[in-house]
């Protein structure tokens, strides 16, 4: 018996040859395996030639499952997995195809759970009229949206938003209390995919002040909006994307922002505004 | 010294436009050989992991000077996986085929310093917060045939594989192999989703695999201070789309990178021609 110079891991182990791979069969992960397209070639590499002829005739519209066990000579009591079978269709899902038109009819949006995500063509023309007795909440907020109107709000305030145009940042002092768990006011409203996800939750995170969120991004420049910051160390008045006006330390989540780091940042961004959307764009 | 490998797939390119002769866009393609030259530099050999069709491109228009080699590992038909739904699917297959271990780089990362990295640990560029627009519960998306998801820690954080390097070989498949199994099991029912699969298929199965076999992850960035100011790396990330959306912007950052290639790396100044001959604006 030959042992491999790579390992499958399965069963929760390392395995190197084939008395180790039955007496841990992994339906599940060996399945992966097989898929994957690295199966034949540990099995090949261990000489396990026979083998490897059984899975090339593996019927794929089949329990797959069953069929590993016959290749590797395995008895059913040894299984580790559930049979699986590949299924010729998924069962219509609402998630399943997120560029079709996306309805709330039920005036209740809830993104806690995680229920909800999208891609930006899916709300490119759409329009959030949400009933008044809606809800929108959650821990996300980066959208993709042209156009967006959402009536009245619950969970996170109630303000109004009217009307939010692509590429026009969302105002904190027109807009109401729109507010993020994480404290960060979403505006981003171009992002397709990629840098909005580090906004979201990256580290504009660490110097986002406050919890109703105070930055906006005005054609590339990074701009404070609100007059009244809830972060600890400092306040600051003004709308000057330089922060002047005494030293700023933030600290969230393990997070410190020297207010000179901070300066840096908003140089960065005012020299190459493409910061805003990656990071270090500047230094080319 | 530590090689590193870009990759290129043309399969997510043809996808969209079927009849179209192979190009790139101007401002990538000059970060793409910004990447590869700072590479070289400042860590090591550096190979492009492409198919028939890229490799073509890059030689015929003189590119392919920048890399050590351009290793053509990838099938034009990235295995009947969906191109459009999963189109870094290359990358998996790249990572999962080459010779030798090497760290991936994307091609619009740029990392200006030499890197000192773990030997033990998988590296990744950052970590990702869980957010449920970007990363909803994966069984939601329906996918038959997956069954070792059963087992995943959905509270693992993903990681951001901009850069990506995995000592480990064995693991090294083990990831690019669920990856790939969960894609082909995906592609089976196409939709339009051109993220959530992807960055799960990419990203947060490669937290979860990690959390599932005791696998420590390094970084080269703390996800909280990405936005802050520093010297280290280049990630053009969303900026892509900023400068697909703004003349100005996309001008300006062109000018930036044929500036650099010319006092950096003056021996491939004539470089910037070659771009500009072969790549829309």
């Amino acid at each position: 018996m030959r042992n491999c110079n790579w390992y499958l891991w399965l069963n929760g182990k390392k395995i190197f040859n084939i008395r180790e791979l039955r007496e841990n069969f992994d339906t599940a992960v060996l399945s992966g395996y097989f898929f994957g397209g690295s199966l034949m070639k540990w099995l090949s590499d261990i000489g396990e030639l026979n083998i490897v002829r059984r899975l090339s005739e593996i019927d794929l519209n089949a329990d797959i499952g069953s069929q590993l066990e016959f290749a590797f000579g395995v008895s059913p009591d040894k299984k580790l997995s559930a049979p699986i079978k590949i299924l010729p269709q998924n069962p219509p899902h609402p998630y399943n195809d997120v560029n079709g038109s996306a309805k709330v009819n039920a005036s209740s949006f809830y993104g806690g759970a995680g229920s909800f995500y999208s891609i930006e063509s899916s709300f490119a023309a759409a329009v959030f009229s949400a009933g008044t007795e809606s809800s929108f909440s959650g821990s996300f907020g980066t959208f993709s949206i042209e156009t967006i109107n959402l009536a009245s709000t619950s969970g996170y305030g109630t303000g109004s938003y009217n009307a939010l145009a692509a590429g026009q940042a969302l105002s904190a002092a027109s807009s109401g209390a729109f507010a993020s768990s994480s404290g960060l006011l979403y505006s981003f409203v171009k992002f397709s995919f990629g840098s909005y996800k580090g906004f979201a939750a990256g580290s504009f995170n660490g110097f986002t002040l406050g919890s109703s969120g105070s930055f906006m991004l005005s054609g590339g420049i990074l701009r404070l909006l609100s007059s009244g910051l809830a972060g600890s160390g400092g306040s600051f008045a003004g709308t000057d994307i330089f922060f002047e006006n005494g030293s700023f330390v933030y600290k969230a989540g393990g997070v410190t922002i020297t207010a000179e780091e901070y300066r840096r940042t908003l140089i960065n961004l005012t020299s190459c505004p493409l910061n805003a959307y990656g990071y270090g764009i500047n230094l080319i | 010294m530590m090689n590193g490998i870009h990759v290129n797939s043309t399969a997510p390119f043809f996808a969209r436009q079927p009849h179209s002769e192979y190009t790139i866009e101007r401002f990538s393609l000059y970060c793409t050989v910004i990447s590869a030259l700072e590479w070289r530099k400042k860590n090591g050999a550096v190979y492009m992991v492409t198919d028939r069709i890229a490799g073509d491109y890059y030689r015929k228009n003189g590119i392919d000077k920048v890399w050590d080699s351009i290793l053509e590992l990838i099938p034009e038909d990235i295995e009947g996986i969906d191109p459009e739904m999963f189109w870094a699917a290359g990358k998996l297959i790249a990572l999962r085929d080459i010779p030798q271990n090497a760290a991936l780089v994307d091609e619009d990362l740029i990392v200006w310093k030499t890197l000192s990295l773990s030997e033990t640990s998988v590296t990744c560029a950052h970590r990702e917060y869980i957010s449920p627009d970007i990363y909803p519960d994966p069984k939601l998306f329906g996918v038959q045939g997956f069954p070792i998801l059963d087992r995943l820690d959905t509270q693992a954080l993903p990681c951001n594989t901009a850069f990506l390097y995995i000592p480990d070989d064995s693991f090294r498949l083990f990831y690019t192999n669920q990856s790939i199994a969960f894609m082909k099991a995906a592609s089976a029912n196409k939709c339009g989703d051109r993220l959530c699969r992807m960055v799960f298929a990419e990203q947060r199965l490669l937290g979860m695999l990690c959390a599932l076999t005791g696998t420590e992850i390094d970084t080269l960035m703390d996800m909280n201070k990405l936005f802050i100011a520093q010297d280290d790396y280049t990630h053009l990330w969303g900026a892509k789309q900023a400068m697909r959306d703004n003349d100005d912007q996309r001008a300006a950052f062109i000018e930036r990178c044929r500036k650099r290639i010319k006092s950096d790396f003056p021996e491939y100044s004539d470089i910037t021609d070659a771009i500009d001959e072969c790549t829309k604006n």
